[in-house]
């Protein structure tokens, strides 16, 4: 069995998601491969070639997962959603969003959700899918880098990347606009091929969160509080939510 | 329906008749609530329009309390100045099973109201049409002003 773990989970803990995968692998009694992508286009060729029976997937991925391929839910992580903040040099001329005029400049790290959200938070602006030309940077620092650097007028941001810069870099950037939805999150899903093994894999995930030897590796993993159960009927209704803000103009999200 | 029982709070009073052929006594002011910036006010509907589920800034957007909302229909929000063109529409597309997206005037539980930017698309669960989810965001003050005379064109037309 593989392990796929995305590009846009805490890359910077990678370690934790190959002892995670170990624990699976102790929970289940099969064997799994684990791989870290740097890389979207790499992951989406995994999904098309049947390398990935376990993975902990971004709302976008989820969608094609869990709709096109049949993927079955297993569980998110407790009381935290994914939320986004768009921010500005502290030098800029904005100070509300509604300061900005298409077109406009962005830069933010490889995440969808992200970039879906930021995308829809810029629209009280008037600006649409066309009116943002968005660069793509390796981390968060270098996002925050090209802000102050003037490269781009606005930076995309996942909240708990933009809080963890340093404070000196915060100092001298300003935030827009944070989002407040509470509904997209990643999600733990595994292929038909473990649907006998979901509720073992529950059952498994629920007793590393009651074990506080575990309590770091959670922490590592962006789950501090544990996993919670994430049934078909969720997942089906934040596939809907992120759906609905898709912006015409959009291409047909890549699948590879 | 207990849902939609006539509206006593202060403002301008008329009586008003939904397409369903039901009736009550709504009121209204010209007090406008700002779409707050960064969240999504969302709800699913039954395939009559039934409202089944809604979020807290739902509740707290509209002023009605979660329990008038879930099982009333979703015109409990409807404000006397949206055309009944722009709901026609609304029906027609999701029916067909497709996306619809536009700008509604939402009439609040005090009489006020508040603009969003809406996308209601149906809800389809094992292959069948089980209801529509809607969910809103914060709309473009351009848009607004533009929709709001277009609406009042509309509103004029139909009442002629
Ligand atoms: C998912 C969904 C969401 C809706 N949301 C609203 C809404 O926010 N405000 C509104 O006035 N009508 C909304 N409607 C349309 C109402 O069902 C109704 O058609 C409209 O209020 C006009 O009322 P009438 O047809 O009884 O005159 C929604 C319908 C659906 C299916």
């Amino acid at each position: 069995m593989e392990f796929a773990i995305s590009p846009d989970v805490n890359v910077k803990n990678a370690t934790d998601w190959f002892i995670l995968n170990t624990k699976v692998q102790r929970i289940t009694g099969l064997q799994f491969h684990p791989t870290a992508y740097n890389d979207f286009a790499d992951l989406h060729a995994a999904f098309e070639e049947g390398r990935a029976d376990l993975i902990y997937a971004n709302a976008a991925d989820t969608a094609y997962l869990v709709r096109d391929k049949g993927f079955i839910p297993v569980a998110s992580a407790k009381s935290v959603a994914k939320e986004a903040v768009i921010v500005v040099s502290d030098k800029s001329p904005y100070h509300q969003i509604t300061d900005l005029k298409a077109p406009v400049t962005a830069a933010a790290t490889s995440s969808p959700d992200i970039e879906r959200l930021c995308r829809i938070m810029l629209e009280p602006a008037n600006i649409v899918y066309g009116d943002v030309e968005l660069s793509i940077r390796p981390n968060p620092v270098l996002v925050a880098k090209a802000l102050l650097q003037d490269q781009v007028q606005v930076g995309f941001f996942p909240e708990e990347a933009f809080d963890e810069l340093s404070s000196m870099v915060r100092m001298q950037l300003r935030e827009l606009v944070r989002s407040r939805i509470y509904v997209v999150k990643s999600s733990l899903l595994v292929s038909p091929r473990l649907a006998d093994q979901v509720e073992m894999l529950w059952q498994g995930l629920d007793g590393l969160s009651k074990d506080p030897a575990n309590a770091e590796l959670l922490a590592g993993l962006g789950a501090p509080d544990g996993w919670e159960r994430l049934g078909q009927e969720d997942v089906e209704f934040m596939i809907d939510l992120m759906d609905a803000l898709s912006q015409e103009g959009e291409a047909p999200r890549h699948r590879a | 329906m207990s849902s939609m029982e006539d509206m006593t709070c202060p403002g301008e009073a008329q009586q008003w008749t939904y397409y369903d052929g039901t009736s009550r006594r709504i009121v209204t002011t010209d007090q406008e609530t700002l779409f707050p910036s960064g969240e999504l006010i969302v709800s699913q509907t039954d395939t009559e329009g039934i409202i089944t589920t809604c979020n807290d800034a739902f509740v707290h957007m509209s002023g009605f309390a979660k329990e008038q909302l879930i099982g009333a229909p979703h015109s409990i929000l409807r404000h006397p100045d949206m055309p009944k063109a722009a709901f026609a529409d609304l029906w027609q597309t999701v029916s067909a099973g497709k996306r619809w997206s536009g700008y509604v005037k939402n009439l609040r539980a005090d009489g006020g109201f508040y603009w969003v930017y809406a996308t209601v698309i149906p809800k389809i669960r094992d292959g069948k049409v089980v209801g529509h989810t809607s969910v809103r965001r914060e709309p473009s003050r351009d848009k607004v002003n533009e929709l709001a005379e277009v609406y009042a064109r509309m509103v004029a037309e139909e009442r002629r």
